[in-house]
């Protein structure tokens, strides 16, 4: 199994370098499959208070907003392959 | 029949399209009656529900050449028969790629025929891949701008395989220098690379008008505009003229690209190049062209 660090894209990994474990980020989750059960740890953690996500079906991955310390736990997890930035674009 | 024995049928009725941007002034005098839908999506692509506004310039004025109506005597819009599904995913002139994604899976929902994203940046990226191909597999073509960044560049999403990516052209039909254009010469594709190895193909597909462009912006004004941005939405608007003068090309995005992409007017190198790709934009040719397969 992948270590946790490994599967955060480089860029992330910086953006996350430069946070605190409770300041929050958006990402990109992409697991192994949709609707592995990633999607049921996170509605849970959803329903405490915790995060905030959205399936994105049309991309096959899911995003994510939440403090550090919890995107590291979700990086560890078997059922999800990698984690991405949530890159922003301009109209133009 | 002739070609404009039914002049509504010709400009765009009954096409609905796909407008991802800053969102749009309904109320703008040009644009009455042409927003069926509206939502706006956060950072994570969450619908927030709120009523349809602007949160800056950009939409209202791609709207206006997507489907705007006369207004002070200058007839702005390329299909203004046609009506949008429009997404606020660029929330005052920027948005995340979960906000944009989520407003394009919106605007599929909504069932559009076209979608237009004049929008862009980063170069070339896979994370495009995926969104940009089952867009397409849905039905809905994808006309993205190429960019603002010269020759030699281009932004993704235009620069996807499957988007109809669109150059700017000005008054002189040469291409301008803000143009983006370039070969991508061994990319890889999330779902074709396996397959096929890295992938090198030109970008844009093709040219429209992009300098100078007079369209609606809030405030019941109008105004000039120069981008890449102005040229897509010149290129969606033909595609709504097109499927709504022939509905069997409706739901058929490839043939719809090989209709545009034989029907352009050749500029510059002969054949395609990476300033004009296949040349500029012939809206009258392709729609005649989709009269003549009814």
């Amino acid at each position: 199994m992948a270590a946790p660090e490994a599967k955060l894209e480089a860029a992330l990994r910086s953006s996350l370098d430069a946070l605190a474990d409770e300041d929050e980020i958006d990402v990109l989750v992409h697991p192994t499959r949709m609707g592995a059960p990633i999607e049921g740890f996170l509605a849970e953690a959803k329903r405490a208070g915790h995060l905030d996500y959205n399936v994105l079906k049309l991309a096959g991955c899911i995003a994510v907003q939440a403090p550090k310390r919890l995107i590291l736990q979700i990086a560890g997890r078997d059922d999800v392959a990698r984690l991405s930035a949530n890159p922003r674009f301009k109209a133009g | 029949m002739g070609l404009f024995a039914d002049i509504h049928r010709l400009i765009g009725e009954r096409v609905l399209v796909g407008h991802l941007d800053t969102g749009v002034d309904p109320n703008h005098p040009a644009l009455g009656g042409r927003v069926a839908a509206f939502e706006e999506c956060d950072a994570i692509g969450n619908a927030l529900g709120t009523p349809p506004h602007d949160s800056a310039e950009h939409g209202t004025h791609t709207a206006g050449t997507i489907c705007g109506r006369n207004y002070n005597g200058i007839n702005i819009g390329v299909a203004p028969e046609a009506r949008l599904a429009s997404a606020l995913v660029l929330n005052g002139g920027s948005g995340t790629f979960a906000q944009i994604v989520a407003g394009m899976q919106w605007t599929i929902d909504r069932d559009v025929q076209v979608m237009n994203l004049s929008l862009g940046g980063g170069g070339y990226s896979t994370l495009w891949n995926l969104p940009v191909l089952n867009a397409t597999l849905a039905g809905v073509l994808v006309v993205a701008s190429i960019g603002n960044s010269g020759q030699t560049t281009s932004g993704g999403p235009g620069n996807d395989l499957f988007a109809l990516g669109v150059g700017a052209t000005h008054f002189e039909d040469a291409v301008t220098g803000f143009s983006g254009g370039q070969s991508l010469v061994g990319v890889w594709h999330t779902l074709l690379s396996p397959i096929f190895g890295p992938l090198t193909y030109m970008k844009p597909e093709l040219s429209a008008p992009g300098a100078e462009v007079l369209s609606s912006v809030p405030g019941r004004q109008l105004a000039a505009f120069n981008g890449t941005s102005m040229a897509a939405p010149h290129a969606t608007g033909a595609v709504a003229l097109v499927q709504s003068s022939n509905p069997a090309l409706r739901g058929d995005p490839f043939a719809v690209r090989s209709l545009f992409l034989a029907t352009t007017e050749d500029y510059g190198e002969a054949g395609r190049d990476q300033r004009f790709g296949f040349g500029r934009l012939d809206a009258l040719a392709a729609v005649q062209t989709a009269v003549s397969l009814a």
